[in-house]
């Protein structure tokens, strides 16, 4: 698989985010993890964890980015929000 | 907000840490007054990953209902919200930390998530359900390190 490691650097340096990762997150279709329904994969939790593993042994900042708008950011709607909410 | 969110269309973020509360997170100072249509919410937050490009999950004593601990889902932009980087940091140097100050935020009611009822039902719940991938991230940026450091030398003469 493609790695955008070194692609990262400047962006390490700057203290930016780089939101290009977005297209390289899309196709690997990972998004939504545990969630049920509205498009995510819905993976247990040991899936989940081993898929924040593998990314966090390149990356920490960029598995944060998407732990965040996942764990406790979906997560916490589809947890606590009614069905018009989600 | 969870097709939005999984198309990578919009962001979600958790506000519960504030500049005097971090571990003591069933005590915020951040309050959300009952107004018309919805809340009016001021306090502040630090340390908030994903802010400044994300709607907000804000955690805050609601005064109308025994200053229980509830969640409001501030959107980015909203007027009364100001979201701030913070500068100078040594770890996870791309991962965007705020400060967040809230003014007269005005929340419609539609925005208040309904089974956040408490701290315990509500923002532990989803401690708990979350800190575990915490866990799995740290073990995956050791093993990383590890790995790297034995390609190395194994490498080098």
């Amino acid at each position: 698989m493609e790695s955008c490691e070194k692609d990262l650097l400047k962006h390490i340096d700057e203290t930016s985010m780089p939101m290009w990762i977005i297209d390289k997150l899309k196709p690997l279709g990972v998004n939504g993890f545990q969630i049920k329904g509205y498009g995510s994969p819905g993976y247990t939790s040991t899936e989940s964890g081993a898929i924040y593993f593998e990314m966090a042994k390149i990356d920490a900042s960029i598995t944060t980015f998407l732990m965040v708008h996942n764990a406790i950011g979906m997560q916490v709607i589809d947890l606590l929000g009614d069905e018009e909410q989600k | 907000m969870l097709p939005a969110g999984i198309n990578y269309e919009k962001f979600y973020c958790f506000g519960l840490t504030e500049p005097q509360n971090g571990s003591d997170a069933s005590d915020l100072q951040t309050t959300a007054t009952k107004v018309e249509g919805g809340y009016l919410l001021n306090g502040k937050k630090r340390w908030i990953g994903n802010a400044t490009f994300s709607d907000v999950i804000i955690w805050s004593k609601n005064p109308s209902d025994g200053n229980r601990i509830q969640a409001f889902v501030v959107e980015q932009g909203s007027k009364g919200f100001t979201a701030t980087k913070i500068e100078g940091k040594y770890g996870l140097r791309m991962t965007q930390n705020a400060d967040i100050e809230l003014v007269d935020c005005f929340v419609p009611e539609k925005n208040k998530l309904t089974k956040a009822k408490d701290f315990g039902s509500g923002t532990a719940s989803v401690l708990e359900a979350s800190r575990l991938m915490v866990a799995w991230s740290a073990t995956g940026l050791m093993t990383g390190a590890y790995e790297a450091a034995l390609k190395y030398t194994l490498n080098r003469k």
